[in-house]
């Protein structure tokens, strides 16, 4: 019983070295600045593993967030912005939503106190979408989260919960609208630049590439206006929690690569 | 050589005292599980002594791996080349017509717009030559959509090169598609060509026309946009998007496509190929369907 316990150290230990030697060579490379993440699969990835409830696959998902916005953190990624819950998902039955939210209120919580990787990085946490649709103590707890990091800029990690990106669009329009109503602002200073800085995201860089996990080949109503100009959209099969960094290097490796391809393109373009 | 950087690990937080509200009939265990159960972070501390060797070592590595990695990229891209002319042998038709009645047999659902996006990675490389034959592709490819039942097809081509050869491209696709459509039940296709302007700039003047308009913004929702937005616009939301001629990589860009158009839109990635053939066609509403493809018969 010692020796497979020496093993598996000895195991996990080589593991987080060859992790640790790979994120230091690549980020010597070129690292994206804003990487967005739908995090999709969770409730197959409880059939998968044979588990009787989804709730197993969320919980699990949880926890592969957090390993996922360490290495991201690690390996120097600014703005890392996920895909937590879409203003369709209430449509889901009463349960998961009130296990969703539970998990919120505990992750906000959690987030709040003293965290060693917020506060280490000095991470931003922003709750994106349309917060009144949450239940009023999620409500309270989400901008008590963001009170408390307010003053963290160098880092952003931003929840999109409850998001739809038609939804983020169309409060840009409406605020550039009152602008032009109240007359702070004129009708043909309505531009791609005047509608992108109300974006909910505009704090953040660009982004640079959106992952989603699972199989499904759409952007399901997030973040479309950042992903459709210079941004890399990798669809890619494994679910949610099984992403770990090895999954993810193909991913930083091409962005390296062919990052000045569609730039160089673009300004062309541009001309 | 010593390593420049120390990592510390550190213990989680400890276990939440806040008195969370729950909601009403649940009892989840979750509050002492979560807390203890996350994964220690990993904070890099400042170096205070950065050793160049090691330093020109890992970017000599990255550098290898990046070769590693495109070495692998080639290789697969060749090999799925490879495999396709197989398949092109297989197929022991050459009627179009026949091909397309086998294969639409299979599917068990056909998108009502298809758009194709031509990438933009390219572009500097194309001719007046080369953009003769994308549009030949193209009017082929409409012909082929219409005999599948698809009721739209769009082209999206970021530069308005295309869009710029104006009419002739339209009367070059309706002819070709006419001619196919002889000695058969007449039906319609819409046929578009989007470029950049279309995008992100298309959706300000949405907004702008909201505005002439003299709508309150209290009254602005998202099916009031989306009222404004397709006004503006030529083109439905597509439910299928085929992407071709880019660089071979598995990721997808795309080039200031009209964002708020692709909401449920599915994408494939048909990158490496650089000529719209049937099969390259066809693969793409088998994938659709999620039906795999038998070749010939």
């Amino acid at each position: 019983k010692n020796m497979t316990s020496l093993i598996s150290s000895i195991y996990d230990y080589g593991y987080m070295t060859t992790e640790k030697a790979a994120i230091g060579i690549l980020s010597r490379g070129r690292i994206p600045s804003h990487v967005g993440f739908i995090l999709d699969g969770n409730r197959r990835y409880a059939r998968k593993a044979g588990a009787s409830n989804t709730k197993f696959g969320h919980y699990e998902g949880f926890k592969q967030l957090n390993k996922v916005l360490d290495f991201c953190m690690r390996l120097g990624i600014q703005s890392v912005t996920v895909f937590a819950f879409s203003i369709e998902n209430f449509k889901r039955s009463e349960e998961e939503v009130a296990y969703l939210m539970q998990l919120f209120r505990e992750a906000f919580t959690i987030f709040s106190e003293k965290n060693e990787l917020i506060d280490g990085y000095r991470i931003g946490i922003r709750v994106l979408g349309h917060l009144s649709y949450l239940p009023s103590d999620v409500q309270e707890l989400a901008h008590k989260v963001m009170k408390k990091t307010e003053h963290n800029t160098e880092r952003y990690f931003n929840i999109c919960c409850p998001y739809t990106s038609r939804d983020e669009m169309t409060t840009a329009i409406k605020e550039n609208v009152k602008l032009v109503e109240q007359n702070k602002m004129n009708i043909d200073d309505i531009t791609e630049k005047s509608i992108h800085d109300h974006l909910f995201t505009s704090a953040s860089p660009p982004l640079d590439i959106l992952v989603r996990t699972s199989g499904e080949i759409r952007l399901s109503d997030f973040l479309l206006w950042q992903a459709s100009d210079q941004c890399q959209i990798q669809l890619l099969n494994c679910f949610w929690p099984e992403l770990t960094f090895w999954k993810f290097l193909p991913i930083l490796l091409e962005y390296q690569i062919y990052h000045d391809a569609s730039h160089n393109n673009n300004n062309d373009n541009k001309e | 050589m010593a390593a420049t950087v120390t990592i510390v690990d550190t213990t989680i937080p400890k276990r939440l005292t806040t008195s969370s509200k729950l909601e009403p009939g649940q009892s989840l265990q979750l509050i002492s599980d979560l807390a203890v159960d996350l994964p220690p972070p990993t904070i890099r501390t400042k170096t205070t002594k950065s050793n160049v060797i090691v330093d020109v070592l890992c970017r000599i590595l990255l550098h290898l791996i990046h070769i590693g990695y495109l070495t692998f990229i080639i290789y697969k891209t060749l090999r799925n080349m490879l495999i396709d002319l197989y398949h092109q042998h297989l197929v022991t038709s050459t009627d179009t017509e026949e091909l397309i009645r086998f294969d639409k047999a299979q599917l068990t659902k056909i998108p009502k717009h298809l758009s194709i996006l031509i990438s933009s990675e390219l572009l500097h490389e194309r001719t007046m030559k080369e953009w003769d034959i994308i549009l030949d592709d193209l009017c082929r490819v409409s012909c082929w959509a219409w005999e599948f039942g698809i009721e739209e097809l769009s082209v999206f081509d970021a530069s308005g090169e295309l869009k710029s050869l104006g009419i002739d491209v339209y009367k070059r696709q309706s002819t070709m598609l006419h001619q196919w459509m002889t000695n058969k039940e007449k039906r319609g296709l819409k046929f578009s060509i989007v470029s950049a302007e279309d995008g992100r700039p298309s959706i300000s003047r949405a907004a702008q026309n909201i505005v002439k308009q003299k709508i309150p913004s209290e009254n602005i929702d998202i099916a009031l946009v989306d009222k404004f937005v397709h006004e503006c616009s030529e083109i439905s939301d597509p439910e299928l998007m085929l992407v071709y001629d880019a660089l071979p990589h598995s990721y997808i860009s795309l080039d200031g496509f009209p964002p708020w158009h692709i909401r449920l839109t599915e994408f494939i990635n048909k990158g490496t190929h650089h000529r719209l053939d049937y099969m390259t066609f066809s693969s793409t509403l088998l994938q659709y369907s999620k039906v795999e493809q038998r070749f010939g018969r």
